[in-house]
């Protein structure tokens, strides 16, 4: 069984999927038993979940048009 | 309801090493060819190669931006101008295959130096050493979301909340995950954009999700506190224990 200090350091590792079965498997049964991990991680998920939604960190609208416009009116001063 | 795909939680780590995704490809690795036959058509005096020599890679630069300043207006400046300095500098590129993490640094430094001319977070940096601490800081209280509903991870007021927690981390934290965990990018090109080794983008990468979790607790319980205690026992994101 791993300890609380190996888990969170495998945290971040966890949560990508990058550590390997036997790992993945002594850290899930310490989960089934220390709550204190357990919260740690689910809400960590969690967190890492909505920093991945687009909407989270989203371009502003109109960013896009906005950033060939600014290309093509620099491009046609000349500026090389 | 639709949540978004998370790399490394949907899929393994492997696949986010090679930097695939749903269709088993980066958008930038899907053109590699054509992006090469791009860069010659832009060099050749042919402008509008240039426009989508770079769609792919607008977002992750307005987000690069964004981590440093932390203010929309500034980034989508300073998105513009580098991306217009790439373009005018575009001869001085010396692999082709690299043009993704070159277009990323040159936004890194102008948004840099942006904030020093602006005179923000004089005593915040990038290059800061991050790696001496030992692994193991247990965060002294932390977000407790295992009762969240998946619905609540729809709501707008919980987002804000992860903006202003991420917007609060040390620069070298906050820039490490937004480029992983918001824009999704491989780590060996978050590595190749601030020059730093792929150990450390991993080291910075898991002390940010850590202090992300600390600075939430506070900004989580009051706010949804009372919202939980109407939901107990109907979370769907609990595991099942036997």
């Amino acid at each position: 069984m791993v300890s609380c200090k190996k888990v969170i350091e495998e945290l971040s590792n966890y949560l990508d999927a990058s550590v390997d079965a036997k790992l993945r498997g002594e850290i899930e049964a310490h989960l089934r038993i220390c709550v204190r991990c357990d919260v740690l991680l689910d809400s960590a998920r969690k967190v890492l979940i909505i920093v991945g939604d687009e909407r989270t960190f989203e371009v502003p609208i109109g960013y896009s048009e906005r950033l060939h416009r600014y290309l093509d009116e620099r491009m046609a001063d000349g500026e090389r | 309801m639709k949540l978004p795909a998370l790399p490394g939680i949907l899929l393994g780590n492997n696949e986010k090493a090679m930097g695939t995704n749903a269709v088993g490809m980066e958008p930038g690795q899907a053109g590699k060819r054509d992006e090469r036959a791009l860069i010659g058509q832009v060099l050749s005096g042919d402008c509008n190669a240039f426009h989508e020599l770079i769609r792919p890679y607008e977002r992750h630069v307005y987000g690069l931006a964004y981590s440093v300043l932390r203010n929309a207006a500034d980034a989508e400046e300073v998105a513009q101008e580098a991306t217009f300095k790439a373009y005018r500098n575009l001869g001085q590129l010396q692999d082709r295959n690299l043009f993704k993490s070159w277009l990323m640094r040159i936004a890194l430094n102008e948004a840099q130096m942006k904030r020093r001319k602006d005179r923000q977070q004089l005593y915040e940096s990038l290059d800061e050493d991050v790696e001496d601490d030992s692994g193991y800081n247990f965060p002294k209280s932390h977000a407790d979301w295992r009762e969240l509903p998946s619905e609540a991870l729809e709501k707008e007021e919980l987002r804000e909340a992860v903006r202003q927690a991420v917007a609060n981390l040390p620069e070298h934290y906050r820039v490490v995950i937004v480029l992983a965990d918001a824009e999704q990018m491989r780590y060996e090109e978050i590595a190749a954009t601030l020059s730093i080794t792929v150990a450390s983008v991993k080291t910075r990468l898991h002390r940010a999700r850590l202090k992300l979790q600390e600075s939430l607790q506070p900004a989580f319980v009051p706010r949804f506190r009372d919202h939980l205690a109407g939901l107990k026992g109907l979370n769907p994101w609990s595991r099942a224990r036997k």
